[in-house]
């Protein structure tokens, strides 16, 4: 080893020394382990080898064509995908919103036309049920001190029973004495009753107690012809169809049929309507509320309709 | 982005980027909840993001999001931690794609990842570079190292002549 002149910097020079056998640390393609081959072929098989890598393996494959069928395998080990769907995808869509909005509205207003929809439809059986007597009590009927004085009584007056007799008589000739009476036989017929009014005026609630005016006995008909309650086409039909069904008659329930239209509504579009009814603490059903999450409101309910 | 081509996004790469997830973790669950964490990222920055590059914000975020999974859970057990015995007792299928599936469940995670990114949805390595954090060599050297280890599976299994 040699030491340069410069005293102020003194440093070593490389000898001239060199590896006794550099032959032997040189690699052809044909040394390569098989791990090396495979990551080799592996590249290859997915052209992602540089060109001179490629030259070189090519020209393995050239002198063992086994290598390249072997290499060739590689690109058999290609995934193919699943058809895997994720069911929960679709709740991730937005909508607009202006879609939004129009969307909980129409909701909301399909839900108010079936709830009016079907407090229309049994209105009439509503008010048929109140003018029929005989239905329930009616506590908040109230009558004015003048028109319950004339007001007329409701009592049934038992009438005294009426005997028909009948004589029998026999006519032998014009002018013939009358022979001696025969004992008269006297037949007795069953009784009628008339009953003048057969059933009592009920004065119901919502009536003006001003408008009740004082009737004579003889001027009430024998009989009220009270018409036979009468279904609207509605509950007719829909009883009809449970009837087919069922094959049995069942009422028809209006909060019920009420209730499934929201139902359906709620089912179709994902809405959270709800109809429920109040019950007093008797166990009445006093009102029937509507929620959602833009209206709510609370309809109270007659008796008569419960 | 607007709000049509967020769902456009939705309906066009929300199966691709659970499918990767639920092959890459193999538990629906978990895989439907990374997409949706990855599809409620998407919306709170959906101004901020061009639809031409939503694939692969999506495919990058979903990659993280399994990754935070994979750290946080340790009843996710690596491959590494299986013994030769219990890997190829239970196959007997001898569909090559089936038998690859189940040879891809035992590489490691990010070997897993990036052969699916590749195979699944045709990435090229600097684009799945970008989407894992990797650099391209890195890519490439797990993507052929995962495919010997499919081999030497295979051959494990005698399905590879």
């Amino acid at each position: 080893m040699a030491i340069n002149d410069d005293t102020d910097y003194p440093r070593l020079t490389p000898p001239d020394d060199s590896y006794p056998s550099p032959g032997k640390l040189f690699r052809s393609v044909n040394d390569l382990t098989d791990d090396q081959f495979d990551l080799l072929a592996a590249a290859w098989s997915e052209n992602a080898l540089p060109d001179d890598s490629i030259a070189e393996l090519e020209a393995l494959f050239v002198s063992d064509p086994g290598k390249k069928a072997y290499a060739e395998n590689f690109s058999k080990l290609c995934l193919r995908p699943y058809n895997d769907k994720w069911n929960g995808l679709y709740t991730l869509l937005r909508t607009r919103p202006a879609a939004k909005i129009i969307r909980r509205v129409s909701i909301t207003m399909m839900a108010a036309a079936a709830v009016i929809l079907a407090f229309l439809a049994l209105w009439p059986v509503m008010e048929r049920q109140t003018a029929i007597p005989g239905h329930g009590n009616y506590p908040a009927a109230a009558m004015a001190p003048e028109a319950s004085e004339k007001a007329p009584m409701a009592v049934m007056e038992e009438m005294p029973e009426p005997v028909v007799a009948f004589t029998k008589m026999s006519v032998t000739s014009e002018k013939k004495e009358l022979p001696a009476a025969e004992p008269e036989q006297v037949v007795k017929i069953t009784p009628v009753i008339v009953n003048a009014r057969p059933e009592a005026p009920v004065i119901t609630a919502g009536i003006d107690s001003r408008e009740l005016m004082a009737v004579n006995l003889n001027e009430i008909p024998a009989s009220l012809n009270i018409p036979e309650k009468e279904e609207n086409w509605i509950r007719k039909g829909i009883s009809g169809l449970s009837k087919n069904i069922k094959k049995e008659k069942t009422p028809v329930d209006g909060y019920v049929i009420a209730k499934t239209c929201i139902k359906g509504v709620n089912s179709v579009f994902g809405s959270e309507m709800e109809l429920e009814k109040v019950i007093s603490e008797n166990g009445d059903i006093i009102a029937v509320s509507f929620n959602s999450s833009l209206l709510s409101f609370s309809a109270p309910v007659r008796k008569s309709s419960q | 982005m607007t709000v049509k081509e967020y769902n456009n996004a939705v309906r066009e790469h929300g199966d691709h980027v659970y499918r990767f997830i639920f092959r890459s973790i193999r538990d629906k669950h978990r895989a439907g909840d990374i997409v949706q964490d990855t599809y409620e990222k998407l919306w709170r920055c959906v101004t901020e993001i061009e639809y031409a590059a939503v694939k692969a914000w999506l495919f990058t975020s979903a990659y993280n999001r399994m990754i935070d999974v994979i750290r946080k859970d340790s009843r996710l057990v690596d491959v590494e931690f299986y013994d030769d015995a219990s890997l190829y007792a239970e196959e007997s299928s001898t569909d090559l794609n089936e038998v690859l599936h189940h040879a891809l469940e035992r590489l490691p995670a990010v070997q897993r990842s990036v052969i699916l990114l590749r195979d699944y949805e045709g990435y090229h390595y600097s684009e799945i570079a970008d989407i894992t954090g990797l650099t391209e060599h890195q890519v490439k050297t797990y993507i052929f190292r995962g495919r010997v280890a499919l081999k030497n599976y295979l051959v494990k299994t005698s399905v590879w002549q």
